[in-house]
């Protein structure tokens, strides 16, 4: 029994040394430069925003860019077409 | 040297150097932001668990198969000793219990790491710790205290000089681990927040989650250890109690005392940023206590019946507190400006830390609509709020949630203080004036029973403050129905006693004694009523809405932590309860001849025979004492000796009749060759038996709290809290009817929350 958690023992060692081989020669080979922990003058706040901070920040402020420019996504009507938002206005001032 | 040895003894040395290098990537790649550098951190520490793993594997491997060549397994065990004991010698002896806490601290540094959001640049940090601490245990077994060296004999021993016989038990077998993991754990948490210390900040939201999980799954680590402790000195030792305040017991209860009051702190969650900080100076304790106690066992520096795990390796870990300590304290003096969040953003990037961002005004504003917003009832009761922080920091009133949990952190850590003077006094004492001091249990509870009882009166009133502010009157009508319902289960005490003959036990304790146990019953009575009281509300609040079961899975899924604080309140109670009952305790040596009948305690014994058993290891003698009360028998003890062959030695075995109002328990002292005459230890215990039902309590909670994956924390609005609408339910009375709520508070309640009619 004990010789079978020796031999499982052994070969979760090389699994682990195998495993950190292949990962440490990919990352070697893709490059420091790409895969640097370091971060620029501008990403060097928002590399360490807390999670929380981060998760919460991040909808609010897409939100917020969403309401204040107009959005590439949404078609516009055609010309000539007036908006349901115009007709409303048009018919609250009658 | 024989294979098992090569093996252990290579797989430590590489173990040594790469947790050495995994120390030094990790330290460069916080510094200089390395991805590589961190990616290799991250293996070294994966590598050095596996290391390490292989080397206990086969250490194992050396015991279960007795290669002779290895002079712990020639002093740990024989070959005559049952596999499970022979185990346990893994542990049991100095050498073995040190590449454990090696092992299992390389495997925990290894799941904290995997568990680290990767590739935060805290994580190769962390690593480097973590691989710090693994790498001084790794020197102590390698350099120090190796189980793996070998006779330099030509012949090793033909057999083992086995485990000591009092050790060979099933408490034992899980005591030692069980304890050794909990001060493993205590590293982990404590590793984190160094590494937040480091870079000049204090936890985060999700780091605050994660440290609190780790430290919670260490009390149970060391709650475990302490109460199979307990039991093992109760069944095993045969004096008949369960705590002798000897010096290695101390030593683990005082890490336990302050960790505890780390927990009590951290459930104040963000809420105060003092205690943020007190908080991490409690965890800090914790683990350089949970050091100083392996330095009292192993050092010898104190005498204690764990004698056996006496060497100079004890200095060792001294120097390493002493090490960590003066780390500590000039972290905290370096940084001291960064655990201020005004500052934080205007510090430059430090090792391996970003400074976080001046909170943007979407955020702001988000966080103010989440301060105002009604307060779900279900939701977690302590929690983050940096916008009340900021606007009134601090501010929390005397009568207070926040004011009671630090309260009761101030006394535990007092408790806590109090054992450490009572364990190291006489050793001061001797090496001061050099006579002997002893401070034995008299000394203990003459000073602990009182504060032990302020500090349970706390944890009962603790829970009828609001966060931030309760008036009187509130405290009030939260208050009278237990305080009504404790006192009558006190005063009913009386009659109880009567009706079971307690009188029967002829103890008259001191007056100063009885009026602690009065205090003690009726505190454990009322913070059971209470905590059941507030438990059983939250539950009716949520079956009007679902069924029982459902309101039951409801309590656990959307307010774990708090139903799991009033169930572990319980079972503190119930082990108040079960130590008052000390005080009744009735003990007595007698010989008695074949067929004589012995009065103790309310209860007839009487000696009517013996029956010897061998088995491989052992010679078993065992007398049968028949107990009976009012002339009926109840049930037959057998007692026994047991004289070991490899050891030669002989113990002494209890046996015993455990039930809610009392234990008898008998020793066999002696037994006369011939079997006609024995010497018996009998002890009558009231309430023992609620010692260990409390803990059982205590641990299965603790264990469902950890498998109940943690939510994210919420912010209450400060006016509203959960606790006294639940509180101010109970004050209406204990009746169901009168809990539900009216129909139009329903209706109001959905208006509130935007439900369509």
């Amino acid at each position: 029994m004990t010789s079978l958690l020796l031999v499982a023992s052994m070969l979760l060692l090389a699994a682990v040394l195998s495993s950190a081989w292949v990962e440490l020669r990919g990352a070697y080979l893709q490059g420091s430069d790409k895969a640097s922990l370091k971060p620029g003058p501008s990403e060097c706040p928002a590399a360490d925003t807390l999670p929380s901070d981060a998760e919460r920040a991040a909808p609010s402020r897409a939100e917020q860019s969403a309401s204040k420019t107009p959005s590439a996504a949404q078609p516009k009507p055609p010309a000539g077409q007036k908006t349901e938002r115009a007709k409303r206005r048009r018919g609250g001032k009658r | 040297m024989s294979q098992v040895a090569l093996l252990g003894q290579s797989s430590l040395a590489a173990a040594l150097l790469v947790s050495a290098l995994t120390v030094v990537f990790g330290a460069l790649a916080a510094a200089r932001r390395d991805h590589l550098l961190a990616l290799a951190a991250k293996w070294g520490s994966y590598t050095t668990a596996a290391l390490l793993l292989l080397a206990s594997s086969a250490l194992l491997h050396g015991l279960m198969e007795q290669d002779r060549a290895l002079i712990y397994v020639w002093a740990q065990s024989d070959s005559s000793m049952h596999g499970f004991y022979v185990a346990a010698a893994f542990w049991g002896g100095q050498q073995g219990s040190l590449l454990f806490w090696a092992a299992t601290l390389a495997l925990s540094a290894a799941a904290a790491v995997w568990q680290h959001p990767w590739p935060r640049p805290q994580a190769p940090l962390l690593s480097s710790m973590l691989a710090l601490f693994v790498l001084f245990f790794c020197a102590l077994v390698l350099f120090f205290s190796n189980p793996f060296d070998t006779f330099e004999l030509i012949s090793p021993p033909t057999d083992g000089r086995g485990l000591n016989p009092q050790l060979q038990t099933l408490a034992m077998l899980l005591h030692p681990p069980a304890l050794l993991l909990g001060y493993v754990l205590v590293s982990i948490p404590s590793a984190m927040l160094l590494v937040t210390f480091l870079q000049g900040r204090l936890p985060d939201e999700q780091e605050h989650r994660s440290i609190r999980r780790w430290a919670l799954a260490a009390w149970l680590q060391l709650s475990i250890g302490l109460v199979l402790g307990m039991w093992w000195a109760y069944t095993e030792l045969g004096w008949g109690g369960y705590w002798a305040w000897d010096p290695v017991e101390n030593a683990a209860l005082i890490p336990w005392l302050s960790l505890t009051a780390y927990l009590h702190v951290n459930a104040l969650g963000r809420r105060r940023h003092g205690a943020h900080l007190w908080a991490s100076a409690l965890l800090m304790l914790t683990f350089l206590l949970t050091i100083f106690g392996t330095f009292l066992t192993r050092s010898g520096f104190v005498s204690s019946i764990h004698a056996f795990a006496r060497s100079e390796i004890g200095y060792y870990f001294l120097a390493f507190i002493v090490a960590l300590g003066v780390s500590f304290i000039a972290l905290l003096v370096w940084r001291w400006r960064g655990f201020y969040p005004a500052t934080v953003a205007q510090t430059s990037c430090p090792l391996g830390a970003w400074p976080v961002p001046p909170t943007s005004p979407a955020t702001a504003a988000e966080m103010q609509a989440r301060a105002r917003q009604p307060h779900d009832a279900s939701s977690e009761t302590a929690s983050s709020s940096e916008v009340e922080r900021s606007q009134s920091p601090n501010s929390a009133a005397i009568l207070s949630r926040e004011n009671a949990l630090l309260f009761a952190s101030i006394l535990l850590l007092l408790l806590a203080l109090v054992v450490l003077v009572g364990t190291l006094a006489p050793k001061f004492h001797e090496m001061l004036f050099g006579d002997e001091l002893s401070l034995g249990a008299p000394w203990f509870n003459r000073w602990l029973t009182p504060l032990s009882l302020i500090l349970m009166a706390s944890t009962g009133t603790g829970m009828l403050f609001s966060w931030r502010k309760t008036s009187p009157q509130r405290l009030w009508r939260r208050a009278r129905m237990p305080i009504l319902l404790a006192t009558l289960t006190t005063a009913s005490a009386p009659l109880a006693w009567t009706w079971w003959r307690f009188d029967a036990l002829e103890v008259e304790p001191s007056s100063l004694e009885l009026l602690y146990v009065v205090i003690a019953f009726w505190l454990a009575a009322f913070t059971t009523v209470l905590s059941s009281s507030e438990l059983y509300s939250s539950w009716s609040r949520r079956r009007i809405r679902s069924s029982a079961s459902q309101a039951f899975l409801a309590l656990w899924t959307q307010q774990a932590r708090r139903t799991a604080g009033s169930l572990i309140h319980v079972g503190m109670a119930w082990m108040i309860f079960g130590f008052a009952g000390a005080a009744f305790r009735v003990e007595t040596q007698r010989s008695a001849q074949l067929g004589e009948q012995l009065s103790v305690g309310g209860y007839e014994l009487r000696f009517v025979g013996v029956r010897q058993h061998y088995a491989r290891d052992k010679a078993q003698v065992f007398a049968q004492v028949e107990v009976s009360r009012d002339g009926q028998l109840i049930e037959t003890l057998e007692p026994a000796r047991f004289a070991y062959y490899a050891s030669n030695m002989a113990t002494g075995e209890t046996d015993l009749r455990s039930t809610p109002m009392e234990d008898m328990y008998l020793n066999l002292l002696e037994i006369d060759p011939q079997g006609e005459s024995v010497l018996l230890l009998a002890v009558v215990s009231p309430f023992t038996w609620w010692i260990w039902l409390g803990s059982l309590l205590i641990m299965l909670v603790n264990v469902v709290l950890l498998l109940i994956p943690e939510r994210r924390e919420t912010a209450p609005s400060s006016t509203q809290d959960t606790t006294s609408d639940v509180l101010d339910h109970w004050a209406l009375g204990p009746f169901p009817q009168l809990l539900e709520p009216r129909p139009s508070a329903l209706a109001e309640s959905e208006e509130s929350q935007g439900a369509k009619p």
